[in-house]
């Protein structure tokens, strides 16, 4: 740590363990801040709570996943100058919204599909708001938003390509792609994730380069992938289709610095 | 209040017929619950002793089918609770908050088609349904948003164009004929008996035009007070059509207990009520009586019960308190030897419970 570097805390799911993979590989790339990383598991992100300047756990398990991940109790937060959110905000899970909820501009509809529920658009958009008002990040957000500093969210990775063929963990994702309407409701996504978080950070987009068709990540970049752990966690499973491995994170890592404003 | 309800089987409140050597009259030999004194001014007013006999019993094998004014909301939830199989032809988005899906009328009937106040209008879209052509008509416009006049309240914000909400609205009646084919009972909560409707093709609306959207004009909508023979007509016509989408479909009947908001009749609101709710009960219990697959509960009796000392209406006298729909949907699943389930979700059945009413809208323009 140096004391004349700006600090920037990033608090993150699972998904963060891709970013700190790379940070640890190569932390003299990212010169210009001093990083730090308070990583624990799916929802437990929303389960930490803003008290006095310091991040504390409001749930049993986010109390033990605190000390296990991070070896803290709690942790003051009055002396980071910028936050970085990982994950949280599920945008492969949002699928399933829309799987027989559809309004007349999705592209299935137009093209005649009679199946699912026609819906007005209001409500499609306000389903994605409650999702992404109700995600760990969005609870996350409205704590540390007090705080006054900026703070940037990142979505977790899309699905692998790898995932296309598994209809049967993925079959609300990877329908949506196949009827091609992951294009509109993706849009969706992206205005209902700046109205209900752009107001109280900056929102980054999936990095471009790691995209395939727009909708899935590059296999490269994610096969590989490790588990977030106290130091460095065990490799995922090979049919782990949800998480990156470190060339993504170094992507990120890159995004973020550009994001972040200048020390 | 107990969770779980376990009451004697409805057997020990049917009316013993037999006469004792000793009988006098009629009035010497009958049942506790006959009596004024015991079965009302004696007995809480919370738990009604052998108030309801059903005709039939629920099982949880039985397919149920609701509708009806907002009070019915109440007693769809209490069956789900119950562990019955209460259907719902157009299920909302899971993983999605109950009160976004509720505002959206998501959960609240087996079809999305909103509060249902008279029998009149069930009778409409039942025969809509089974057209499966939604009247042009029937759209509403407020400001540049357009609505379903049948459901005003569905879409807050209003949709896009008249064509989307005709689109919409079909598929909705073509959703709603798998549902009917498979419901074994229909319970209807009969609201209301006054109505607007449209001059040139009678159809009523659930509310007035102007009050959600829409526009009045009274050389196109007229006012109903819809009086005992039409109601009993309505619901001759209402169970044929039900049975013409399933042969042998039962019915279960109530009468919601919640007040008017406000008269059109042109009298004070209090008599109109009255009248209302006093035709809509006897129509109810006259036409179950008449028949073997109609039954009808006395939710109604319940919540206006004056053992209650008015105690179960909240502040305003008019929403029923979670004691009030508490003791009104115990007294139904104690009939039907079935209890409340404690792995069913909440709300229980004492907890307040929001729900969407467009009639109550009308507060709003209370002087």
């Amino acid at each position: 740590m140096s004391g004349d570097l700006p600090r920037v805390l990033f608090i993150g799911n699972s998904h963060s363990g891709a970013l700190r993979l790379a940070y640890a590989a190569e932390p003299d790339r990212w010169p210009r801040w001093d990083v730090y990383f308070l990583g624990v598991l799916a929802n437990r992100l929303g389960e930490l709570d803003l008290r006095g300047g310091r991040l504390v756990p409001v749930t049993d398990a986010a109390a033990w996943q605190l000390r296990y991940y991070n070896h803290v109790r709690n942790l003051d937060v009055t002396g980071f100058d910028a936050f970085v959110i990982v994950g949280g905000t599920s945008w492969v899970r949002t699928a399933g919204i829309c799987a027989d909820h559809r309004s007349l501009d999705f592209p299935s509809i137009v093209a005649g599909a009679t199946n699912p529920q026609l819906v007005g658009r209001p409500f499609l958009q306000a389903a994605l708001r409650w999702r992404l008002q109700a995600s760990s990040t969005g609870r996350l957000l409205s704590r540390i938003r007090s705080l006054g500093k900026p703070v940037l969210v990142v979505p977790e990775p899309m699905l692998s390509e790898d995932g296309a063929d598994d209809r049967k963990r993925y079959a609300a994702y990877v329908d949506l792609v196949g009827r091609g309407d992951a294009g509109h409701w993706l849009s969706m996504y992206r205005e209902a994730r700046e109205r209900v978080l752009g107001a109280d950070a900056t929102l980054l987009d999936w990095p471009r380069s790691a995209l395939v068709d727009g909708v899935y990540t590059a296999s490269a970049l994610m096969r590989g992938s490790k588990r977030l752990g106290p130091v460095e966690g065990d490799a995922h499973p090979d049919d782990d289709y949800e998480h990156a491995n470190a060339a993504y994170g170094a992507l990120v890592m890159e995004q973020i610095m550009r994001a972040l404003p200048a020390g | 209040m107990p969770r779980h309800v376990r009451m004697a089987g409805p057997f020990q409140c049917t009316p013993r017929v037999h006469m004792s050597v000793a009988m006098a009259h009629p009035y010497s030999d009958l049942p506790p619950h006959a009596f004024w004194r015991r079965a009302v001014s004696d007995t809480p007013a919370d738990a009604p002793v052998c108030i309801a006999v059903p005709k039939f019993r629920l099982s949880p094998a039985d397919r149920i089918a609701t509708a009806g004014s907002c009070f019915a909301q109440h007693l769809g939830r209490a069956l789900r609770g119950a562990g019955l199989t209460v259907l719902d032809a157009e299920p909302g988005p899971a993983a999605i908050g109950p009160g976004l899906l509720q505002e959206y009328g998501y959960g609240l009937y087996s079809g999305r088609y909103g509060n249902i106040y008279t029998v009149r209008q069930l009778v409409q879209l039942l025969e809509e349904v089974r057209e499966g052509a939604p009247d042009p008509d029937l759209v509403w416009q407020r400001g540049e948003r357009f609505h379903d006049a049948m459901r005003p309240g569905l879409d807050p914000d209003g949709l896009d164009s008249a064509d989307e909400v005709l689109q919409i609205r079909r598929r909705h009646l073509q959703r709603l004929v798998p549902m009917l084919r498979g419901a074994d009972l229909f319970v209807f909560t009969l609201g209301l008996t006054e109505a607007w409707r449209c001059r040139r093709t009678g159809r009523v609306y659930p509310t007035c035009p102007g009050v959600i959207a829409g526009n009045f004009d009274p050389e196109r909508h007229e006012f109903v007070n819809f009086r005992y023979p039409d109601i009993a007509a309505d619901l001759t016509r209402l169970r044929d059509l039900l049975h013409g989408f399933r042969p042998g479909m039962k019915m279960l009947l109530t009468v919601s207990p919640v007040p008017l908001t406000a008269t059109a009749s042109g009298g004070h609101v209090l008599p109109a009520t009255q009248y209302s709710k006093a035709t809509l009960r006897a129509a109810a219990g006259d036409f179950a009586d008449a028949h073997d697959d109609v039954d009808y509960f006395p939710s109604y009796e319940i919540v206006t019960n004056p053992a209650a000392r008015g105690g179960f209406f909240g502040e305003g006298l008019r929403q029923v308190t979670p004691d009030g729909v508490a003791a009104v949907m115990r007294a139904f699943l104690a009939a039907h030897g079935l209890r409340e389930d404690d792995a069913s979700d909440p709300p229980a059945l004492a907890e307040k419970i929001d729900l969407l009413c467009e009639e109550a809208m009308l507060e709003a323009f209370s002087p």
